[in-house]
Parts: C-alpha cells; sequence; structure tokens
C-alpha cells in the first residue's frame, strides 16, 4: 500500500462511518418515530404513620417487595411513605398493596399514583382501565369531567389519590380515583 | 349534704396521696441511679466508602477486640479496631451466601464466629472473623425454626442461640445447626411475657435471657428454661412509653456487661440506660443530637470485657464510645 491510498482510507472510513450511523434506525436520518409508552402504572405512593425505626422501614420494605409486579421500592423514612414503581405495563393490585402493609404494622393513610390508562366505563361509571384487569373508577370532580371531554378510548396520563369505596372493608369493588391531574396522549 | 361533700373531698384527697406516695416511692428506686459516664471517642459519617455507614444498625466485639458494624443500608458487615481504624468490609445486598439484605443485630459466638440476623432473608449467617461464610440457619415462616424478620440475636456459651423473631412476636431458641428448641415469650401487650415487636436479645451470667421488647417499650427477662423472672420500663413494666429513668421508648437494643448489668439502647429517648439485672436503674447517657456524646436514636449497645461501651449511633450514621466514669 502506498502513501496515497492510505490516505484516501483514512478519509473514506470516517465518512462511512459517519453515513451508517446516520442511515441507523436510533440515527438522525433513520430515526423510528416516537412509540407510546404502555399503560400500566407509572409510580405508587403510600402513605403510613410511624416510621421511625429501621425495624418498621425495612419490615414494610420485605412486606412490600412481595407483592405482585413491584419492580423498584423505595421507604422514605423522613416523609413516612413508600414509592413503589411497578415493572413497566403492569399495574399493581392495591388491595394486595393495602394488605401487606397493615401486614408491616401499618395502617396505610392513602394511595396516590400516577397511572397511563385507556378511559372506559364500568357499570355506567367513568373508569380508567390498566393492565392486569384493573379498573379505577374516576370520581366526579371537575378534572375528571375535564377529563372525560377527550371521549371513551383515549389513552390519558394520570395522577390522583385512590381510595376504596365500600365501608365494610376489601370486598372486591374497584377502587376510586380522585384525579388532581392529567395529560391526553 | 355537707358531710357528704367532705367525705368525698376527703377520699379524693386521700387517693391523690395514696397515688403520689406510690409515684414517689416507685421514682425513688428508678431514678436512684448514680452511674456517670464519659465519651472516649467516635468514627463514623453517612456514605458508602469504607469507615462510613448507611444506617448502621448492629455492633459485635471480636475476640480480639476489634468491632464488627452491620452496614444495613449498604448491605455489609464492617470491621474496625477498636480506635475505630477501618480493617476491612465484605457483603453486597443479596440472598446467595455471603450475601446480606438488611443485616440488623450481630453477635460473637463462643466458636468466634460471627453470627448476623438477616432481616430480610429471614436467617442467621455466620462469617469468620475474616468474612468467609461458615454456614447459615433458619428460612421464612411462623412455623418452629423459621423466622419473619430476625431482628437480633445472642449466643449462649454452649452454642445454642436465641433470636428475636421480630413479626412473630417471639424469641426462638435454637441449637447450633438451627434445630428448634423453645419460645420464649408470647404475642402480646403489658402482660408479663408478652412481647410485641422484639429486636434483640443478650445473655446473664446466670444464663438469663434479656430480650428487647421493642415496641412494648420495656425489656423482659426469662430464666434459661424460657420461664418469665421479671420485666421494667414505665410502671410495673406494662410499657408506657416515656422520657423519665427507667421508661422507654422503643428499646431496641440490650447488652449485659461484664459486671452483669443491662445497657439498653433507649431509640427514641436518644439515651442508653444501665440497669441492674433486676432492674433497678443505675444510670444513663445520652441526649438528641449531633454532637459528640449527643444521639440520633442509638439503635445498639454492646460492651467489651473491659467495659468499654459501644453505642450504634444509628441516625448519625456513626460509632460513639464511652467508658465508666470513675469517682
Amino acid at each position: 500500500m502506498n502513501h496515497l491510498s492510505l490516505r484516501r482510507y483514512l478519509y473514506v472510513f470516517p465518512i462511512m462511518a459517519l453515513l451508517l450511523s446516520l442511515a441507523h434506525p436510533s440515527g438522525a436520518l433513520g430515526a423510528l418515530p416516537t412509540q407510546r409508552p404502555e399503560a400500566g402504572m407509572l409510580e405508587v405512593t403510600v402513605q403510613v404513620d410511624g416510621l421511625s425505626c429501621p425495624f418498621c422501614a425495612y419490615g414494610l420494605e420485605k412486606k412490600l417487595k412481595k407483592v405482585e409486579n413491584v419492580a423498584d421500592l423505595s421507604i422514605q423514612v423522613d416523609q413516612g411513605r413508600a414509592v413503589l414503581t411497578p415493572e413497566v405495563g403492569t399495574s399493581l393490585d392495591l388491595e394486595e398493596l393495602e394488605k401487606a402493609v397493615r401486614d408491616g404494622g401499618f395502617t396505610p393513610h392513602g394511595i396516590t399514583l400516577i397511572a397511563r390508562g385507556r378511559l372506559t366505563e364500568f357499570n355506567g361509571v367513568p373508569a380508567l382501565e390498566l393492565p392486569n384487569d384493573t379498573v379505577l373508577l374516576l370520581s366526579d370532580n371537575a378534572e375528571t369531567s375535564a377529563l372525560l371531554e377527550s371521549g371513551s378510548g383515549a389513552v390519558v396520563r394520570v395522577e390522583g389519590q385512590a381510595t376504596l369505596e365500600s365501608k365494610d372493608g376489601h370486598t372486591g369493588h374497584p377502587y376510586t380515583l380522585s384525579i388532581s391531574a392529567f395529560e391526553i396522549d | 349534704m355537707a358531710n357528704l361533700l367532705t367525705r368525698r373531698r376527703l377520699a379524693l384527697l386521700a387517693g391523690a396521696i395514696v397515688i403520689a406516695v406510690v409515684w414517689y416511692a416507685w421514682a425513688l428506686f428508678f431514678t436512684s441511679g448514680s452511674l456517670q459516664f464519659v465519651l472516649v471517642t467516635e468514627w463514623g459519617k453517612t456514605g458508602t466508602g469504607p469507615g462510613q455507614f448507611d444506617a448502621p444498625i448492629g455492633l459485635a466485639i471480636g475476640p480480639d477486640g476489634d468491632v464488627y458494624v452491620t452496614d444495613s443500608g449498604n448491605n455489609r458487615v464492617q470491621r474496625f479496631h477498636p480506635d475505630g481504624t477501618f480493617v476491612a468490609a465484605w457483603g453486597e445486598e443479596g440472598d446467595a451466601l455471603g450475601q446480606l439484605d438488611r443485616p440488623m443485630h450481630a453477635i460473637f459466638g463462643p466458636d468466634g464466629n460471627l453470627y448476623v440476623a438477616e432481616y430480610l432473608n429471614d436467617r442467621i449467617q455466620v462469617f469468620t472473623p475474616d468474612g468467609e461464610v461458615v454456614r447459615a440457619v433458619g428460612r421464612s415462616g411462623s412455623e418452629p425454626g423459621a423466622f419473619d424478620a430476625p431482628g437480633g440475636l445472642e449466643v449462649a456459651p454452649n452454642g445454642d442461640f436465641y433470636v428475636a423473631d421480630f413479626y412473630n412476636h417471639r424469641v426462638q431458641h435454637l441449637r447450633a445447626d438451627g434445630n428448634f428448641v423453645a419460645v420464649l415469650g408470647t404475642s402480646g401487650r403489658a402482660w408479663s411475657a408478652a412481647l410485641h415487636y422484639p429486636t434483640d436479645v443478650a445473655i446473664l451470667p446466670d444464663g438469663g435471657v434479656v430480650v428487647a421488647d421493642a415496641y412494648n417499650n420495656r425489656v423482659q427477662v426469662f430464666g434459661p428454661d424460657g420461664s418469665f423472672r421479671t420485666k421494667w420500663g414505665g410502671p410495673l413494666g406494662l410499657g408506657l412509653p416515656g422520657r423519665w429513668p427507667g421508661w422507654f421508648r422503643v428499646a431496641t437494643g440490650v447488652a449485659v456487661g461484664p459486671e452483669g448489668r443491662v445497657y439498653v439502647a433507649d431509640f427514641d429517648n436518644d439515651r442508653v440506660q444501665v440497669f441492674s439485672a433486676a432492674g433497678k436503674f443505675l444510670g444513663q447517657f445520652g441526649e438528641e443530637g449531633n454532637a459528640p456524646g449527643q444521639f440520633d436514636r442509638p439503635i445498639e449497645v454492646a460492651v467489651s470485657t473491659d467495659g468499654t461501651i459501644y453505642v450504634v449511633d444509628f441516625g448519625n450514621d456513626r460509632i460513639q464510645v464511652f467508658r465508666q466514669q470513675e469517682d
């Protein structure tokens, strides 16, 4: 290989590498359209009292780790809450979650969640449909009214507080979600 | 009518006097402690590096005097010389042998090995002083020999060990191989021998078993055969939480010193209290804060054979060392 051809390779290789990188799906020219995020619960926060000592905090951690579909978990002692991140595209069973908190020796004082789901109806009541056969009834407030204008079947991202309406304890009824904020996908 | 009112007043006055006398006698008994303690040294700060801690919980003193601290947030054990010089560390999060998941209280056994209660793995893992795994004992559950969040333990001179089985509200007496021997205590509040989230165990020179009955805010003592012996913590050992001497607000750690005294980590009162084996208050040290000698929720206390007192200052992520002040 003479001196000139070596110089040619020095120029050609970087140019080819640049073109290939641009043509790659992840590159600028071949970029795929942004995929819509999967439906499911994105973050679930449980508020509890009395999280002062590590025996309590780790006890709660131990019980919550056993809840199905939990990918990550953070016990925030100072804030008195547990923050759970579900597996992508899944929902947590909120009843199972509350039971786990009680098994840990605590009383759950509220569940707030961020979720992405499809607007639907359940027994004539506006609801949010999530994976794992989960349905959250939407409470009657201004945010819900505004959200319903987007029509049944719309995929929405919501934040709100989930509560069990039944006064007789856990009877398998859906939780009600009081929406505090939302975005329409 | 006037006589009736006077009688009622007299009865109320008499009742108040009786209560005051009983209270005074009780307070005199419990507040007569005169032992004084002074800070010797301290080490540690928040972090993940050598000599740093993320929620330290247990502390065990090795046969050579080195100090082993369970660093629960970092899922490791750290070894130090008695002056706080870092020696070594081992462990990482997991459930395989050699890994740890929330190591809690720890203690050295008569075999010279370190026994670590693993809260989330429901087992006692045994290490050599150099961190080599010897064996693991226990499984998850509520049946005899199984644990639901073992928080602390003590090993008897014959190798048997006693485990504070937190969520099962009991102390289990096991053979060295893990075979079940007996249960100490029952689940409950207030009554003698009733346990509510016990967290630690220590053994008296006569074989008596001292239990940190954490969420009953008291200490209970059982005989070697498991029979109830005594209890203390608030009036009549009923476990009412309080700040007065002899009261507790979550008693998380217990240790027996070389003179047979019982040292109690009084978690939410930010102090360590010292008692006779019969429960007589002898002294206390510590107050809320992060200055030297102050505590942010002391969770464990251990006493070496020369009387040096090591306290795990949980909220301040440090170890503080004390000794009794000579007269």
